[in-house]
């Protein structure tokens, strides 16, 4: 793990206390994955086209979080990148927060977004990427699937969907991909950044297709004696727990 | 007047419509979809996920008219998103259906039931 990676971990962990709720360790398993896009380059220059001082940048690259629980995650990583983010942060992605694409509600929803508009990027011809942070359990919703498969009919090659698969592993999560018409690339350690990164300038380059990232990922990864442990998935940390956190971390 | 004649017009002024289709019988707008393949999709048995993927369309500025759906309304977190559904209805009229479409943020649009 990196300074980066260890000061993020503090920065969300410290919002899901100002909040007063949250998904410590859910958090924690998708954060890796999210430092990777918007830190990871390639030659010096960001794999993920973005600008912290103009967010609605027209060709930048869009980063859709479907997977709601990661959202301090996200706020730490774009606060980290420049934006800047209101004093009063809202519990749920929207997207009147700078950095924020879409506004979510439900399961699924954001990998529903990611693909129109992928779609969009398609019909338009745009030279620009969507890349989409999916939770496992939203591939239990029969939508999940109709978006898979729409993704891979279209040949929405500018979609990149990351896995963040931090339950007892589906051995057949490639299998079902690849059957639908994705290329699947799967990190072996989904919390390194240099694998993960790659693993983005890989999907870049994936034509023709969608890609899907597989992340096999841990809950509360980075904190030994929470890692792993169900316990510690929807906990805010308390101020002793918070000491030993800093402790591990700095 | 039919709805694929009317859209095929009205997609001529507006660059940014985009039709999804989600009707279980069969393409319902076979001149829109030739006049503008690029710019309709058929989408049968995709209906539960039609609304969100609306929503990544009218995200990066298109305007979304969803018909065939079982859907009876159209609620999104984000009411700002030009995202109409299109339903056929006792009570539906073509008058103003344009200015319907042309409207400001999410709605639902109610034709006559018959063409």
């Amino acid at each position: 793990m990196n300074e980066q990676q260890k000061q993020l971990r503090l920065e969300a962990l410290g919002l899901i206390r100002k909040f007063g709720r949250g998904h410590s360790g859910r958090a924690l398993s998708a954060i890796d994955l999210i430092e990777g896009l918007y830190f990871g380059t390639e030659n010096g220059r960001h794999i993920f086209a973005y600008d912290a001082e103009r967010p609605q940048w027209e060709e930048r690259d869009l980063f859709v979080l479907s997977k709601r629980e990661a959202l301090p995650a996200l706020y730490a990583v774009l606060a980290k990148a420049g934006y800047q983010l209101p004093e009063r942060l809202s519990y749920f992605p929207d997207r009147k927060i700078p950095g924020v694409e879409v506004s979510l509600e439900d399961h699924a929803y954001g990998l529903c977004a990611a693909v129109g508009l992928a779609q969009t990027i398609k019909m338009d011809r745009l030279n620009r990427h969507v890349f989409c942070l999916a939770a496992d359990y939203e591939f239990d919703t029969g939508k999940a699937w109709e978006a898979v498969m729409v993704a891979a009919q279209e040949k929405l090659d500018r979609l990149c969907v990351v896995l963040d698969e931090n339950r007892a592993g589906d051995q057949r999560i490639q299998e079902k991909f690849e059957a639908f018409g994705w290329r699947v690339i799967k990190l072996r350690d989904a919390h390194d950044h240099d694998e993960i990164v790659y693993g983005y300038m890989r999907a870049r380059l994936t034509q023709r297709k969608p890609t899907l990232i597989w992340a096999p990922t841990k809950k509360s990864a980075g904190i030994p004696f929470a890692e792993r442990k169900p316990e510690y998935d929807d906990v805010v940390f308390s101020d002793e727990e918070m000491d030993e956190i800093k402790k591990i971390l700095i | 007047m039919t709805l694929d004649l009317y859209l095929t017009k009205l997609g001529l002024k507006l660059k940014h419509l985009v039709v999804l289709d989600v009707n279980f019988e069969g393409e319902l707008l076979k001149d829109f979809s030739s006049a503008y393949p690029h710019r309709y999709l058929y989408l049968p048995s995709h209906g539960a996920m039609i609304l969100e993927m609306a929503v990544g369309m009218a995200s990066l500025g298109k305007l979304v008219l969803v018909i065939g759906s079982e859907l009876k309304e159209a609620t999104l977190p984000d009411s700002t998103l030009n995202v109409k559904l299109v339903m056929r209805d006792k009570k539906g009229t073509w008058d103003g259906f344009e200015e319907g479409v042309r409207a400001f943020g999410v709605g639902v649009l109610l034709l006559p039931e018959e063409e």
